[in-house]
């Protein structure tokens, strides 16, 4: 009786067994990941704008690129957004797509977007040659480009030239704006690099202007101790504030950060008596306009706008070469917009806040054996709402400042028409390390499960025997 | 005179079997229905993976889940079922009275039923749970598709259900000339009904719908779009959800209540209102009401789903509402089936 209890014993054991090695079967058709979970983010825009009205409601992000490159034991995914020219907060994008709110889409936001894996990888938006049918014929004055694929790796492109576009409502209007973002990995090494650039720039019908945002971001780890590295720099040159004319400079690079202005020809540390001076000073000459500025540099919370979250990153370079990070934001500008500006919206007082110049980017990877790790199952969001009820309540049905692009008709071709694509990757991806589970972890698990798994299958095949026997001798 | 012969044939009872082959064919169906159940249970799984694979330790996280909500109920169902084979003359007992089959104390007393109950529960999930970690184990780095977590499922949960089916069953049908049975002094229907049965199980599927909550939802943190978590997304299925609680609860208690009854283990609280005419008995249709009723609930319910739910208040609403259909499904269906036997 013992001898036919330990053979079928051992014959469920070879079931499950074969079971395993199906599915073992099934995963050697994956290629090999990199070691743990690696991931990089870039973000980088030359302004946004978001209105008080007076409850919270997004407006829009001017050339900007966002996105994400992650890999893990579960595959690979690049997902990004290229504004073209300004990426719209869902209260306004909705808004603009639907602007006599009849519940069927006239235009389509003026953004791009890709996801790998999937059908989305390379995808354009010419603006505004692509808003609307209407606009089918008109020459394309920008562009964004987003192309995510396998690697994985994210390259994402927009541009915007011509005369004076009011790119996001009546507060900002910019000549030309240019971001670029990639991430991927590349030869042992994760890289993640963005940059956005914009010229001309005009803050409630001239009360500020700016010559040009141009800021930079850069993050790259190989895993190895001492590798990392991450810089971030923001530079605002001849801002023009009620006459106080100066410029900025805010720099991180490893951790070491620097903010300086510059004004009548002198540099200054911006936290020096002068430095604080001449932003007192533009402030002064601001209040009439209700307007305020304020140095940004390194923002104490990832400044991610009101209707979305992400985590707040890490920042910094550790030592293990595991992660690096860094942002830097340019200058933060709040102004009480006049009535006449802010009808035919009903909404009183209206504010705005513009925060011009922001660059992040993070590279990060998380070593080992992650199989512990409920990977593929978030936790989720299970204490946090993404939105209390009442604000989102409010903004579904707040009209909200109306982007420009719509309020004005793009100028007839006063820029030659972009057509060239965006620039193919010239390296491949390449992976850092191979995945397997810890040999520990493997003969911990193993074992454990098999200790529970003998006495209780034999415990079950003693049972179910008794039970069919039905009395009978077993 | 030949069609009344072969109305009567077609009508018949199929002759009783011994109650081993009897419980082998009954494991095999419940094996193919949890089975097929298991597969829905990977793909809803799977759909919510990222990149619809899940992690070796979210495959035995699943497999456990799944094999603890399972093994549980069918204890609970396959006593009940084991008994009703016998009262029903579907299964015929082989050994002689007081054979070692024969429980010697009433497994359908409260304490003893759920004790069962949380028993064939951890013990199932156990089970289950060691044969998944040694697939684990096996996946090495490697994450599960569909196939491999449905082939795991079926593999540990349907087999450990099927056992616990077999065990149930043998134990319910001897139950039903165990001296300790038969000797149990009646308690009133409504009792039995609404306390002793239906509130356990409505707990029981609090627990498990809110499981499966996480387990639909967890990945929904679009604001917009169709994997934005808003109380209109993780309310829509509520009459879904009525149906096939009222349908399986409602059925499945009525059967509990039968036998109950034909053992002499309840008595009628109010015999005037509850004794009804053998000729007219409490019809299959009061299940339609229910699940009218339950889906009335629910809209109620809906209402105060915020706009935006944490998936936490997701959970504890579907699981409320869950609670909810399978207590007033499980309660009803129970005295049905109590005053028809």
């Amino acid at each position: 009786m013992k001898t036919r209890r330990i053979i079928v014993l051992a014959g469920l054991l070879l079931v499950t067994a074969g079971m395993s090695w199906s599915a073992r079967a099934d995963d050697t058709t994956s290629p090999a990941r990199p070691d743990g979970v690696i991931s990089a983010n870039v973000e980088s825009y030359a302004a946004r704008v978001e209105y008080d009205i007076p409850l919270p409601a997004g407006s829009g992000t001017i050339g900007q690129v966002v996105g994400e490159v992650r890999a893990s034991a579960a595959g690979e995914n690049a997902k990004g957004l290229a504004a073209s020219p300004t990426a719209l907060d869902a209260v306004v994008g909705g808004k603009f797509s639907d602007p006599q709110g009849t519940g069927h889409a006239q235009n389509r936001y003026p953004q791009t977007e890709c996801f790998y894996p999937g059908s989305l990888v390379d995808t354009s938006f010419a603006f505004p040659t692509d808003e609307r049918k209407e606009t089918a014929t008109t020459p394309p004055i920008g562009y964004a480009t987003a192309q995510c694929g396998a690697g994985p790796a994210l390259d994402l492109r927009s541009h915007l030239g011509g005369d004076k576009t009011a790119a996001a409502g009546p507060a900002v209007t910019a000549a030309s704006t240019t971001s670029e973002a990639i991430a991927r990995p590349v030869k042992g090494v994760l890289e993640a690099t963005t940059s956005s650039t914009a010229t001309d720039l005009s803050i409630l019908n001239g009360a500020i202007t700016i010559g040009t945002v141009d800021v930079r971001g850069h993050s790259q780890i190989t895993g190895k101790p001492g590798e990392g590295a991450s810089t971030a720099t923001v530079a605002l040159t001849d801002i023009n504030a009620g006459g106080v004319v100066f410029s900025l400079a805010s720099t991180s690079d490893n951790g070491a950060d620097s903010v300086q202005l510059t004004a009548a020809g002198q540099t200054l540390p911006f936290d020096s008596a002068a430095g604080r001076t001449v932003v007192d000073a533009a402030n002064a000459a601001l209040k009439p306009t209700g307007c305020s500025v304020a140095v940004l540099a390194s923002p104490d919370r990832y400044p991610q706008g009101f209707l979305f979250s992400r985590p707040e990153p890490a920042i910094g370079v550790t030592d293990d070469g595991n992660s690096a990070g860094s942002y830097r934001g340019g200058l933060l500008i709040t102004c009480d917009i006049p009535k006449s500006i802010s009808e035919p919206s009903t909404f009183n007082p209206q504010r705005a806040q513009i925060l011009l110049g922001f660059a992040y980017t993070g590279a990060a990877r998380e070593p080992g054996d992650d199989n512990f790790s409920i990977g593929g199952f978030g936790t989720g969001d299970l204490i946090g709402a993404p939105m209390s009820p009442a604000v989102a309540n409010v903004l579904v049905t707040a009209p909200s400042a109306t982007p420009a692009a719509q309020l004005t008709p793009p100028p007839p071709a006063a820029v030659a028409p972009v057509t060239e694509p965006a620039a193919a990757h010239t390296t491949g991806p390449a992976l850092i390390y191979p995945r397997h589970l810890a040999a520990s972890t493997k003969w911990i698990l193993g074992l454990l499960s098999l200790v529970l798994w003998v006495p209780l299958t034999n415990a079950g095949i003693g049972r179910l025997r008794r039970a069919l026997s039905d009395g009978a001798e077993v | 005179m030949a069609a009344p012969t072969a109305v009567i044939e077609r009508g018949a009872a199929p002759p009783a079997r011994p109650l081993g082959e009897h419980l082998g064919g009954a494991a095999f169906v419940v094996a193919i229905i949890t089975g097929v159940t298991l597969v829905v249970i990977a793909a809803l799984a799977a759909s919510r993976a990222d990149g619809h694979a899940v992690s070796p330790a979210a495959v035995i996280g699943i497999v456990v889940g799944v094999a603890m909500a399972l093994g549980g109920l069918r204890w609970a169902d396959a006593l009940y079922s084991g008994a009703d084979d016998v009262q029903e003359g579907r299964a015929l007992l082989t050994c002689a009275p007081g054979c070692t089959g024969e429980p010697t104390s009433d497994p359908w007393k409260p304490r003893p039923l759920w004790r069962g109950v949380v028993i064939a529960t951890v013990a199932t999930g156990l089970w289950a749970g060691a044969a998944a970690g040694l697939v684990a184990v096996v996946l090495d780095q490697g994450r599960a598709p569909f196939l491999v977590l449905a082939a795991t499922l079926v593999g540990t949960t349907a087999i450990a259900t099927a056992v616990v089916d077999v065990v149930g069953r043998h134990r319910g049908a001897h139950g039903t000339r165990a001296p300790a049975v038969l000797d149990a002094s009646p308690t009133p229907l409504r009792r039995r009904a609404w306390r002793e049965i239906a509130l356990p199980l409505g707990a029981s599927q609090f627990a498990v719908n809110a499981a499966a909550a996480w387990l639909l939802f967890h990945d929904y943190h679009a604001a917009v779009g169709p994997h934005a978590l808003t109380g209109a997304v993780v309310t829509a299925d509520f009459p879904v959800v009525a149906i096939i609680v009222a349908v399986y609860f409602g059925m499945t208690a009525t059967r509990w209540g039968r036998v109950d009854a034909r053992l002499g283990r309840i008595e009628l609280d109010d015999p005037g209102a509850q004794a009804i005419d053998r000729r007219a008995p409490v019809g299959a249709q009061g299940l339609v009401y229910l699940v009218v009723a339950t889906v009335l609930a629910g809209n109620v319910v809906a209402w105060f789903v915020p706009g935006r739910p944490s998936l936490m208040v997701v959970a504890l609403v579907r699981g409320l509402f869950a609670a909810l259909a399978t207590t007033v499904a499980a309660g009803a269906g129970f005295v049905r089936g109590a005053v028809n036997a």
